[in-house]
């Protein structure tokens, strides 16, 4: 409870301190508005806001799922074989390494300027940690358990479902994590390069009409609801996973591994 | 790499020989011009329901022995014969002991004990009761809901025997299982599983590298030598049963433990 009140002092002086320096003669409205211009604002016209919002939001629920549907399988296929892994991790990284932007044009290109285009890149931006999430929890297993598990005769399938995948739960999530935040910047960065709603585009519009409260309000906005989707995956997490694997799942113990 | 001349041992012709380990040898090809011989011909019988136990310091290929023995790696030369069959693939009477745990965090104790039942699918209302008569004998009971994170070093292990022994397999192989547990603990986990063992007879493959635990464990000692692993000699272990902590006094202790200190030195393991 002290250490709750503790972050809604720092957040406070925090706050003040901005409302301070907006309210400054000095410094023109239109360079740092105060947050309450930007309440104001944003308390203006909120049905636009919430509107864009939800394309937006729309967009990234869609492009991380489809993310998740396709970097579990991408991940434990890449584990499974070695063919697969010399395959697909090149390209992977490949993609990776691709700034987000320079595809967003591509994409405008081939799926339009609807919300298809920014689907495809909130997922495109957030395969990667989850993929990467999965390879490395999946190979946490230690080979004296795959050992273990053969000698009873347990089929690949068995070890896979009973030990692997449950086992690599913790890490995956992590992926997750990262990935929705990603999902998010992706979502955005499309509606950027040519859309006609979310809140990218949004933020262009008040952007090109010198509205500086508007485009904090956005800003702000936005990040928050990255902050509510991080905790949302955050709780499904609690939810999902038994008690014991929320922290790792091998336990390293002195001496071990040698 | 030249193969130093090791002749088979064989056991006492007056026991069935239950795991019989002829000529095996092991090469691991670490790349194209650099393999690795980790066993030189190991030959010896070991007959059934005896506790064998197999020290030697580290890198002698006691861990590859056991994997041969399992079937879970296949030997460059010679074969692995068990209870009259060459062992081909994994075989599945063996019971599995590492020296980590490798409990799944996510299970309870008794999950834990009853996974070679669920992988093999057999009934598991029969074995649910074998399961928690295990984890009480060795003192476990009351922990059996327990996750293992709420366990220590040393009842994690137990748990991991119980593991091993639910299937009722004829053959133990223990891969250095007590290396993590500390001194104190360790020497009762040892006196722990020659009572188990006792009650359900197996025979027992035990790895280690501490000579006092493969003295007060055994039957019968296998001293390994270093690089390539291969058997500098074989030691039947006329220490009286039932074993105890007391058993640590006794002359016929020390000795052992002075003799198999000698073959090491002999073989400037020790200097």
């Amino acid at each position: 409870m002290r250490r709750n009140a503790a972050v809604l002092v720092v957040y406070g002086v925090l706050l003040a301190a901005w409302a301070v320096a907006g309210s400054l003669p000095s410094v023109p409205a239109f360079i740092l508005p105060s947050p309450l211009a930007i309440l104001h604002r944003v308390a203006r016209d909120p049905g636009t806001l919430v509107f864009h919002s939800l394309v937006t939001l729309q967009e990234v629920v869609f492009g991380f799922l489809l993310a998740v549907l396709l970097g579990i399988p991408l991940g434990v296929l890449i584990v499974w074989s070695r063919l697969l892994e010399r395959l697909f991790y090149p390209a992977l990284v490949a993609l990776q390494a691709i700034p987000k932007v320079a595809l967003a044009p591509i994409l405008v290109i081939w799926f339009g300027f609807g919300p298809t285009s920014k689907v495809t890149l909130a997922f495109v931006t957030a395969l990667f940690p989850i993929v990467i999430d999965t390879v490395v929890g999946m190979s946490q297993t230690p080979p004296e358990m795959i050992h273990l598990m053969r000698s009873l005769g347990a089929s690949g399938l068995q070890i896979f479902t009973k030990v692997r995948l449950i086992a690599a739960a913790p890490q995956v999530f992590g992926g997750f994590k990262i990935g929705i935040t990603l999902a998010m910047v992706g979502a955005v960065v499309g509606e950027f390069i040519a859309a006609n709603s979310g809140l990218g585009y949004y933020l262009l519009i008040a952007n090109n009409a010198f509205d500086a409260p508007l485009l904090f309000g956005i800003v702000i906005l936005l990040s928050l609801l990255s902050v509510a989707l991080f905790y949302l995956i955050e709780l499904i997490e609690m939810l999902v996973l038994p008690r014991p694997l929320r922290r790792s799942a091998w336990k390293i113990q002195p001496g071990a591994g040698a | 790499m030249k193969l130093a001349p090791a002749g088979p041992v064989r056991s006492p012709a007056s026991r069935k020989a239950f795991v019989e380990l002829e000529d095996l040898s092991m090469i691991y090809e670490a790349a194209p011009d650099s393999r690795l011989l980790a066993l030189d011909r190991v030959g010896c019988a070991i007959a059934e329901s005896e506790f064998c136990t197999i020290v030697g310091p580290s890198g002698c290929g006691k861990s590859t022995l056991l994997m041969l023995t399992a079937g879970l790696y296949r030997p460059s030369a010679g074969r692995v014969v068990i209870d009259g069959t060459p062992v081909t693939g994994p075989w599945h009477g063996v019971g599995m002991v590492f020296q980590r745990d490798l409990l799944l965090e996510w299970r309870t104790a008794l999950d834990n004990v009853l996974l070679p039942i669920e992988v093999k699918k057999l009934p598991r209302p029969a074995f649910e009761d074998r399961a928690r008569s295990l984890l009480r004998l060795v003192g476990l009971a009351g922990f059996e809901n327990a996750f293992p994170e709420q366990l220590s070093v040393g009842m994690r292990q137990r748990v991991a025997i119980c593991r091993a022994l639910i299937h009722d397999p004829r053959l133990l192989l223990m891969d250095e299982p007590f290396a993590a547990v500390d001194l104190l603990t360790r020497e009762k986990l040892g006196l722990d599983l020659l009572r188990l063992t006792d009650e359900h007879p197996k025979t027992v493959l035990f790895v280690t590298h501490s000579v006092e635990e493969a003295v007060l464990l055994s039957d019968e000692v296998l001293v390994f030598g270093p690089r390539p692993g291969r058997i500098l000699r074989r030691l039947e272990n006329d220490l009286p049963k039932p074993r105890s902590l007391a058993s640590r006094s006794d002359v016929r202790f020390h000795r052992l433990v002075d003799e198999i200190r000698a073959v090491f030195q002999a073989a400037g393991v020790l200097s």
